[in-house]
């Protein structure tokens, strides 16, 4: 049944049984104290009247007796005065105990009681006449006759006495014996309201509290856990942290969502211009190589000369930019070896030479010495350094200078790197299109394919580095990169 | 030894290319064949009289799920093949070790005549020693 009932269920039951067993217990004790305060008003107050009643009778018989005796020792009426008081007090005595009176042997003993005092108080007066009449002797003698009939009476009030002792004693028995049930059932409603209380304790600690402060105390270490205070508060805290971290996790999900969306379209872009570039790439090549057949043949003059060394770079322009195209759609797959960055650097300039010249570029490398060693495609390396190069000459239209700075140095997050600060000292990328100065397509030139920075950060990216944009006082563009240095085995 | 008795196959998809690279090789007085699909190579290379040499543009053999190079090196494996590709392609080729020359397309032709001419010579060279 236990699994069937909810947390709430268990509490809300455990809390109706602790609630209900202090009403049973606080009912149970109201109902004892009315109970014997009936019992006191009934059984036991009406028994000590009575008690009394009797013992005041008993106390008035006596009286009577006595008086009688002295009326008879020195025939002073004074005697008989008093004796006459003392009878009004038994009457009356006999009257409040047949009020007090409840039972049937009660009222049977004071109606013998009733009759025999009459009896004894007409034979009294017979025997107070006698001494009166100064019949002494007569009178002495009926005296003693009528003791007997005192001593009846004396001992009927004796017995009434002790019926109203035996009830009380009755009474006071009874009294004891709720008090005995009373406290046997407030022992059991105690340790019952002490058992719900554990339980309901046990399950708060375990069901509540508990995972309360695994939840507030999670991810945390003991030094955070021990200054947590209030498990409701740290809760409340970590939740607010939850529901900003959730806000934080959305605005990334959406951010990835946009980034996943612009990826499909350069995808879907990329796939399309390899298309493109494939189909263009067949006929111009056809045209270049029929172009330098056509330059064997032709005879011609400087103007000529110029229209046709303008074709012939245009179409060398358009093959590059062809180019660019396929790799960026269909980038080659690395092979890694391990290669001297610096050796790479040497090499991407000597085969640049030609075109440096041709741009009126020159190349400075600053370097202490040769980089080490590092596990990498040397191609892919050679292609990302002659696109910065050829992005650094396109930009210097009247020559300038390439600084190529090599250095080891530790970079966040990846540690130990061989690193290239590539600046030249041209007009610099805009503040406004920094930003989009690597995205595919873009570009700030009229020629540009703008896939030559995009090649460039995709190439460093898959070796696992850093490219960005820096700025340099005094220089124009100036990119960063970083490759991390393997261990050597 | 570039002349006459010499068969040279042109193996490339770009018809023009093809009719560019027959025209180089025949002023020399070389017997120039020409195939525009995969197929038609490896039928050429195994017909009876073979060619002395191929010359190959390995985009030929792109929708053929076996690379041509391949299958003529296994069935003509004495067959000299120059790679000629588009830049970035012949290097990255997977049989690129199996051609006896790499060449980029779209330069001068004089470069593939003159690579042409120095395998033939070192075969005829070869065979003439043993």
């Amino acid at each position: 049944m236990r699994a069937y009932l909810t947390l709430r269920s268990k509490i809300f039951l455990l809390l109706a049984c602790l609630a209900g067993v202090n009403f049973v217990g606080a009912g149970a004790t109201l109902w004892y104290t009315f109970s014997t305060q009936k019992l006191y008003k009934t059984e036991l107050s009406s028994g000590i009247e009575s008690l009394i009643a009797a013992q005041e009778l008993e106390t008035a018989l006596i009286m009577q007796k006595g008086y009688t005796t002295y009326f008879f020792l020195d025939g002073d009426l004074q005697w008989l005065e008093s004796l006459k008081a003392h009878h009004q007090a038994f009457v009356k005595g006999m009257d409040q105990a047949e009020k007090a009176s409840s039972t049937d042997h009660e009222h049977r003993i004071l109606e013998k009681i009733a009759e025999a005092y009459l009896e004894f108080s007409v034979q009294r007066k017979v025997v107070i006449q006698l001494y009166k009449d100064g019949n002494d002797k007569a009178g002495a003698s009926k005296h003693w006759e009528i003791r007997k009939q005192f001593q009846a009476i004396y001992t009927l009030c004796e017995e009434y006495k002790d019926l109203q002792r035996s009830q009380i004693e009755a009474a006071h028995a009874a009294y004891q014996q709720r008090g005995t049930v009373l406290s046997g059932f407030s022992v059991a409603a105690v340790l019952a309201a002490l058992g719900s209380a554990l339980l309901l304790g046990t399950m708060i600690y375990k069901q509540i509290l508990e995972p309360l402060r695994r939840l507030a105390t999670f991810g945390e270490d003991t030094g955070s856990r021990r200054a947590m205070g209030n498990e409701v508060q740290a809760l409340g805290r970590r939740v607010d942290s939850l529901v900003q971290d959730v806000g934080q996790a959305q605005m990334e999900l959406e951010q990835s969502r946009e980034h996943l969306i612009q990826a499909e379209k350069l995808a879907m872009v990329g796939k399309l211009s390899a298309g493109v570039a494939h189909s263009i790439r067949n006929p111009l090549t056809s045209v270049k190589m029929r172009l330098f057949s056509l330059e064997r043949s032709l005879d011609l003059n400087d103007i000529q000369r110029e229209d046709f060394d303008v074709i012939s770079e245009e179409i060398g322009h358009l093959n590059t930019i062809v180019g660019n195209f396929l790799e960026f759609a269909r980038p080659p797959r690395l092979r890694m070896q391990r290669t001297s960055l610096s050796e790479v650097v040497d090499l991407t300039l000597q085969l640049a030479q030609h075109r440096l010249e041709s741009y009126g570029v020159e190349a400075i490398v600053q370097r202490k010495l040769k980089l080490p060693s590092l596990v990498a495609d040397p191609d892919q390396l050679k292609e990302f350094l002659m696109n910065l190069i050829m992005n650094a000459c396109e930009a210097m239209v009247n020559g300038g200078k390439i600084f190529i700075r090599e250095e080891a140095a530790d970079v966040q997050g990846l540690g130990a790197c061989a690193c290239l600060r590539i600046c030249d000292t041209g007009p610099g990328i805009p503040e406004n299109v920094e930003e989009k100065a690597f995205e595919p397509f873009f570009s700030s030139k009229e020629e540009g394919t703008g896939l030559g920075l995009s090649i460039a950060k995709r190439i460093i990216m898959e070796h696992g580095g850093v490219f960005r944009l820096e700025h340099e006082e005094g220089m124009g563009a100036c990119f960063f990169a970083a490759l991390p240095l393997e261990e050597e085995e | 030894m570039l002349g006459p008795g010499i068969t040279i196959c042109v193996a490339d998809p770009n018809p023009r290319v093809r009719e560019l690279l027959r025209r180089e090789f025949s002023s020399l007085g070389c017997n120039v064949e020409m195939a525009g699909a995969a197929q038609e190579v490896v039928d050429k290379c195994l017909s009876d009289h073979p060619p002395d040499l191929l010359v190959l543009d390995p985009e030929i053999s792109r929708a053929d799920s076996s690379p041509i190079l391949s299958r003529i090196s296994m069935f003509m494996p004495g067959l000299p093949v120059v790679l000629h590709a588009f830049p970035g392609e012949a290097l990255n080729h997977p049989a690129a070790h199996k051609a006896a020359a790499i060449l980029e397309k779209g330069e001068s032709t004089h470069r593939l005549r003159d690579v042409v001419s120095r395998i033939l010579n070192e075969r005829s060279a070869a065979s003439g020693a043993n």
